[in-house]
């Protein structure tokens, strides 16, 4: 529960040198190890690609740094960077405003709870990014049609956890609000929205990290750009160094939006540990 | 009225329900029949008969079958990888430390983009289709797990270490039972990135399953199928996701409230 | 079945990662004898806790040593049990089977001699048809009250129990205070109980020996015996020897729980 570690002083106190190597890595064990598990995991890469000395199968982090090195001076690759940015950027920014609105109704509604909430949670359950061919269809194979998916895909975390944050407010706190007799745009500034914000931003990760990943499955049912367009185009070539750096872009893609929201939430809500 | 009103009142729950698909239903039909035009639309009651059809000529059978035996093994090994990985990153403080920046990672990758490169590895025979389910699946089942041993708080621990619980029998008494809300939810999380596994793998040239149909109609034009397609894998994450609940239910009946994912 | 505790010079310091330190407990000496009840009672924060774990061995003194038998206290073992501060109830359990918890790791009884010693101490800390509840379907006291019964059920040579009524009502208190000596019967069996409370009253009303707490770092300001003989009733509080005793006491502990409220 506590942070407070129970070292006994005489451990921390010990002054030989094996003692003093110790209480350096304690000290910063988490670094020290993030750092040997980044190396190490880079090393079994190389490794592995050693192993099978295979560009047309596999390629290690050099093989693919050495590929961005060439990829970066084709206009081509920025095009297909800028397109699935595109994408990315409005598809979950709808499925942000949709799902903050559509939560907000069903969490004061009780009616239009009792009415589309067995829906919403029967929908969330369905892998939605396979409706993907069915836009290409309504919407065509540009931009439009993958912002659909995006948004289908992504809205309904953050539907959900925006309706379960401010049910979860309004049990807990409405009764205080009350008490005190305060109005109803202090309650929705002071309690509702604080209290309801870690779920919404929870809801916004789980969102996100759809949202990246259907960028990758919109592109592959048909698609005229794109990061997923370019590692299908690759796959069919064979050329994996390639694709390795297609998957590399969708990655940062997905743990750099992770970051932010969690610097977001970490900025927001002080008082949480943060969620997984 | 009176009368009416009243049933209303007590069955408002389940009334509304009923009402809210009826509205969502009347919906679709209107947009059916504005659109008018099965090359781009299709209504509910024709991908009730258009699936009944393929149901009874048989033609689909031997699709669920391949997509089912892709799931099936797909999601089994990896409910049973991600508990098991899930409760060492947990338990291990080793373990911990030295891949907690891998499972961050994990949790922001979008898994399906490796499907290419198992194709490769792989081929494009069922065992690489295994493996894409495989590893979509995994993600939110391991990362649950991790995470619900670690809301597992010290002072059950401290508590069976009090009463002189030996060491491997903590395992069976305090971690998995205080993991278990949070294993169900990464299961059933799991269920639905499966399904797209599914779909993304049948992709690199299958010749049969759902997502081999659902391409067929892409190139076709075949909306009804499509639609169908659609309609049937999303049914099975449905039924896969209250599959799990009821077990849920039924192995802890402790619990009063459902966790949020 | 009759050990006894030696307490030698124990000095208990926490670490915090920051650097900084706690001073919890400050040398403490104290000889536990078989059959005795104790308790300790002092501002909340003097280390009470701290020591009562580190009896019973869930955490090593920093300096000094605590013996049973003459044996250096290792690790927890299946002769003592704690109730700890909080019910700690598994969730996941109803209260039958929160009760054997600690029933479970002696080998040396049956699955029905297990069950029957549950369903004694279920009676005991009157939880009668409430078996098959769960910890959330409990208020704070029957949550407090299968605490107990867990405790008790393992037939611990020593008991130590942590404000263990701390969360009860008033009435159901006195009751179980007068109940509590009757279900544990020390005299009889040789036991050692070891009683932590802030209740100088019920430190009083339930002790042979009460220790009195300095404010941190918690060392033993005085030892007390109260005469009475055991069991006792609830009339004992109104005698003038233990109005006298309750006194002399909070006399001694005001000014260590004002250095408490202030910090
Ligand atoms: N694990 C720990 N790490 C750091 N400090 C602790 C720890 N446990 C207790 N303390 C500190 O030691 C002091 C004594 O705590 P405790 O024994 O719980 O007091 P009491 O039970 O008398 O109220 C408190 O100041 C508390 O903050
Ligand atoms: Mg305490």
């Amino acid at each position: 529960m506590s942070k407070i570690q129970d070292v006994p002083l005489e451990e921390t106190q010990d002054s030989s040198f094996v003692a003093s190597v110790k209480t350096v890595y304690n000290r910063h064990r988490i670094g020290i190890n993030f750092c040997l598990s980044v190396v190490l995991a880079l090393l079994t890469w190389e490794f592995i690609d050693f192993v099978f000395d295979d560009p047309d199968f596999f390629t290690g982090p050099v093989a693919v740094a050495l590929e961005f090195g060439v990829l970066i001076y084709e206009p081509r690759f920025w095009e297909n960077i800028n397109y699935s940015g595109t994408e990315l950027i409005y598809g979950f920014g709808l499925a942000m405003i949709l799902g903050v609105v559509i939560g907000a109704a069903v969490a004061f509604s009780r009616t239009l709870d009792e009415m589309f909430s067995p829906i919403l949670v029967g929908l969330y359950a369905t892998p939605r990014s396979v409706a993907a061919p069915l836009f290409i269809i309504w919407l065509g194979l540009g931009i439009a049609s993958k912002v659909g998916v995006i948004t289908l895909a992504s809205v309904f975390p953050v539907i959900i956890n925006t309706q379960a944050g401010i049910k979860n407010v309004q049990g807990e706190f409405r009764m205080l609000g009350r008490a005190f007799n305060i109005s109803f745009w202090a309650m929705l500034t002071k309690i509702i929205v604080p209290g309801s914000l870690p779920f919404l931003i929870a809801g916004l990760r789980l969102g996100y990290s759809r949202s990246v990943v259907t960028i990758m499955v919109a592109e592959l049912f048909g698609a005229e750009a794109g990061i997923g367009y370019m590692i299908d185009h690759a796959t069919q070539t064979f050329h994996v160094a390639e694709m390795m750096v297609g998957i590399s872009l969708l990655t940062i893609m997905g743990i750099a939006g992770n970051e932010i929201l969690k610097g977001v939430e970490r900025w927001a809500t002080p008082y949480r540990k943060t969620l997984v | 009225m009176e009368a009416l009103l009243n049933v209303y009142q007590q069955q408002r729950k389940w009334m509304n329900a009923i009402l809210g698909i009826a509205i969502v239903t009347v919906f679709w039909m209107f947009a059916n029949w504005q659109v008018n035009s099965e090359l781009f639309f299709v209504g509910p009651w024709r991908v009730v008969t258009y699936t009944y059809g393929l149901f009874a000529s048989g033609e689909i059978l031997d699709d669920l079958r391949i997509s089912g035996i892709e799931f099936f093994w797909g999601y089994g090994v990896a409910a049973v990888a991600g508990i098991g990985f899930g409760m060492v990153f947990g338990i291990s403080r080793i373990f911990r430390e030295f891949f907690d920046p891998w499972l961050s990672a994990i949790y922001a990758t979008p898994s399906v983009a490796l499907a290419p490169l198992i194709i490769i590895w792989f081929g494009v025979d069922l065992t690489a289709k295994i493996v894409i389910v495989l590893i979509t699946a995994v993600v939110p089942i391991v990362l649950n797990t991790y995470t619900g041993v670690l809301s597992v708080g010290k002072e059950f621990q401290t508590l069976a270490n009090s009463f002189c619980v030996p060491q491997r029998q903590i395992l069976y008494k305090i971690l998995i039972p205080g993991s278990l809300p949070y294993i169900v939810t990464g299961l059933r999380l799991g269920i639905s990135r499966g399904i797209v596994g599914v779909v993304v793998g049948e992709y690199f040239g299958a010749y049969a399953g759902l997502g081999y149909q659902l391409f067929k109609g892409l190139d076709t034009f075949n909306m009804p199928l499509m639609m169908s397609c659609a309609a049937m894998l999303a049914g099975t994450g449905v039924i896969f996701n209250q599959v799990i609940l009821v077990i849920e239910r039924r192995m802890a009946p402790w619990r009063d409230t459902q966790l949020q994912e | 079945m009759s050990s006894s505790i030696q307490v030698e010079q124990v000095h208990k310091t926490f670490m915090k990662p920051t650097g900084e330190t706690v001073h919890a407990v400050g040398g403490v000496d104290m000889d536990l004898r078989p059959g005795t009840f104790y308790s300790f009672v002092g501002p909340s924060g003097c280390g009470k806790t701290t020591l009562l774990h580190m009896i019973h061995g869930l955490l090593p003194p920093t300096r000094g040593r605590i013996l049973l038998d003459g044996t250096e206290v290792a690790g927890p073992t299946p002769n003592k049990a704690v109730v700890f501060q909080q019910a700690l109830l598994l969730p996941w359990r109803n209260v039958t089977d929160n009760i054997k918890f600690g029933l479970e790791n002696d080998s040396t009884k049956t699955a029905t001699e297990r069950l029957e010693i549950c369903d004694k101490y279920t009676q005991i800390v009157g939880l009668r048809g409430f078996e098959s509840h769960y910890p959330h379907e409990l208020s704070g006291g029957m949550q407090q009250r299968v605490n107990l019964a867990r405790a008790l059920a393992v037939d611990p040579e020593i008991l130590l129990m942590d404000e263990p009524f701390a969360s009860l009502d008033a009435q159901t208190r006195l009751l179980m205070q007068e109940e509590l000596q009757r279900m544990i019967d020390w005299k009889n069996s040789g036991k050692i109980v070891v009683f932590v409370t802030h209740d100088i009253e019920e430190a009083v009303f339930l002790s042979d020996v009460v220790f009195c707490f300095s404010f941190r770092p918690g060392t033993i300001m005085k030892e007390i015996k109260v005469p009475f003989p055991t069991p006792r009733t609830l009339r004992v509080k109104e005698e003038p020897e233990f109005l006298q005793i309750k006194h002399d006491i909070w006399e001694l502990l005001a000014d260590e729980a004002r250095k408490a409220m202030e910090e």
